[in-house]
């Protein structure tokens, strides 16, 4: 890690503008040396913001596409354009931008997938111990509806579904996610408050009309 | 702008915002006293926070497992891309990071016709074709692995039954399933050998002979 060496004094400039501040460098001037092809710099970048970038590909990934092979294509993406990046400032959108248009556009390979249908054969032996059986049931549960909220969520418009998502993860502040989707902090707050009053209301519809849900099932169904 | 503004008047909306800081912890004082003055005159507003949070932990705990395999891509795998100097890390590297046996192939066929799995469509391998880019899926690595290796007469054709190796029940509710894709594959070689064990147990080779049979099926 090329980072200034020396006593901890405040405000040290390492290699390719990297601040160092305490022993850290600081999200600007790491990617201020992403830019400038610090890949020690870019490696760092990157494990501070993948987590997010998961949660964009999530909100506009086809249900059938897997989030890590999405999120790898991103990656790739990162390494090849960051030299592009003009203003480090919008780094944070830029990639939310890529993530968005990664997600989207595997949506598009969709049917050439869904020829493909998973065929196999012989039998799979069960390996699921019996005193832990009623614990997984009650677990299961939970996780179904858990994962139905997150499919409603996902059918939200893109404005209110990826400030919802963008919250779930670890905690994201209201900031950070006006820094990501590049939009004031009292916009983000409005459109939470708005993305979770219409995913109750969807929830609500579907709990008094199950065909609904089947409808939404059978649309979001590989 | 989002795609679709819900109707909503301003006393439900700024209920709805008192709410949403509550739960994400954002609530100040004022809010508070806002709060317990609205839920005196509206007793379901108490209900209403509650279902709230536990929609929020829900969908928050959904999201951190969906999301969670995000995680685990490195750019250490994609590094070679920094680095294009060293071409046979390069396409091991790259070709790697999808880390199936089937990616392995494409590199060894790769590297015997000399193609870049990271050149464009546009580059000038020789090749207009190609075998692996970047941006392809497993499958596509694959499907493009069995087309080259079928052009070059060293695949056969996929058997299209897939067998089950394992199958195991995920926290998520779902099931892990582990199975064998079976490619058959073809080679022409000088001599044959079979293996033995000689006087003292140790393993030898001895050359056979292969008798002739009626025409391959293939």
């Amino acid at each position: 890690m090329p980072i200034a060496t020396g006593t901890a004094a405040a405000g040290i400039v390492g290699r390719a503008r990297g601040v160092v501040t305490g022993g850290h460098r600081t999200s600007s001037g790491l990617i201020a040396a992403a830019i400038e092809g610090d890949r020690d710099a870019l490696r760092d970048l990157w494990r501070q913001h993948r987590r997010w970038v998961g949660a964009i590909v999530l909100a506009h990934k086809p249900r059938e596409a897997d989030v890590e092979d999405l999120v790898q294509a991103v990656a790739v993406q990162l390494v090849a354009k960051i030299h592009e990046l003009r203003e480090p400032e919008a780094f944070k959108p830029w990639l939310r931008a890529i993530a968005a248009n990664t997600a989207r556009a595997s949506g598009r390979k969709t049917t050439r997938r869904r020829k493909h249908r998973l065929k196999l054969v012989g039998v799979a032996r069960a390996v699921e111990p019996d005193h832990a059986a009623a614990e997984a049931h009650a677990q299961k549960e939970s996780m179904d509806q858990a994962r139905r909220l997150m499919d409603l969520a996902r059918t939200l418009p893109e404005g209110y579904r990826e400030p919802l998502l963008l919250r779930c993860v670890r905690g994201m502040s209201y900031r950070q996610i006006g820094e990501v989707l590049d939009l004031p902090e009292t916009t983000i707050e409005t459109r939470i408050a708005r993305g979770r009053r219409m995913l109750r209301e969807l929830a609500e519809a579907e709990n008094t009309n199950p065909a609904r849900a089947e409808a939404r099932a059978g649309r979001m169904e590989v | 702008m989002p795609d679709h503004e819900p109707q909503q008047t301003p006393e439900s909306l700024a209920r709805d915002v008192l709410i949403t800081r509550v739960v994400d912890g954002e609530a100040s004082g004022g809010d508070w006293r806002t709060l317990a003055g609205m839920a005196a005159s509206d007793q379901t507003l108490w209900a209403e926070l509650a279902e709230a949070q536990q929609s929020h932990d829900e969908l928050t705990r959904a999201v951190e497992i969906a999301s969670a395999p995000a995680e685990s891509v490195e750019l250490s795998d994609i590094d070679a891309h920094l680095a294009p100097n060293n071409p046979m890390e390069h396409r091991l590297a790259t070709v790697g990071k999808w880390g199936g046996w089937a990616a392995a192939a494409c590199v060894a066929l790769l590297w015997i016709t000399g193609l870049d799995p990271t050149a464009g469509p546009n580059a000038d391998t020789g090749n207009q074709a190609g075998l692996v880019s970047i941006g392809d899926t497993p499958e596509d690595a694959f499907d493009r692995y069995v087309r080259a290796g079928q052009e070059q007469g060293t695949v056969v054709r996929e058997i299209p039954d897939r067998v089950v190796y394992a199958a195991r029940p995920l926290e998520t509710g779902q099931v892990e399933v582990t199975y064998l894709r079976q490619v058959l594959e073809r080679r022409i070689v000088d001599e044959t050998y079979r293996r033995a064990s000689d006087e003292y147990g140790r393993t030898v080779e001895v050359p056979t002979r292969v008798r002739r049979a009626p025409p391959s099926a293939f």
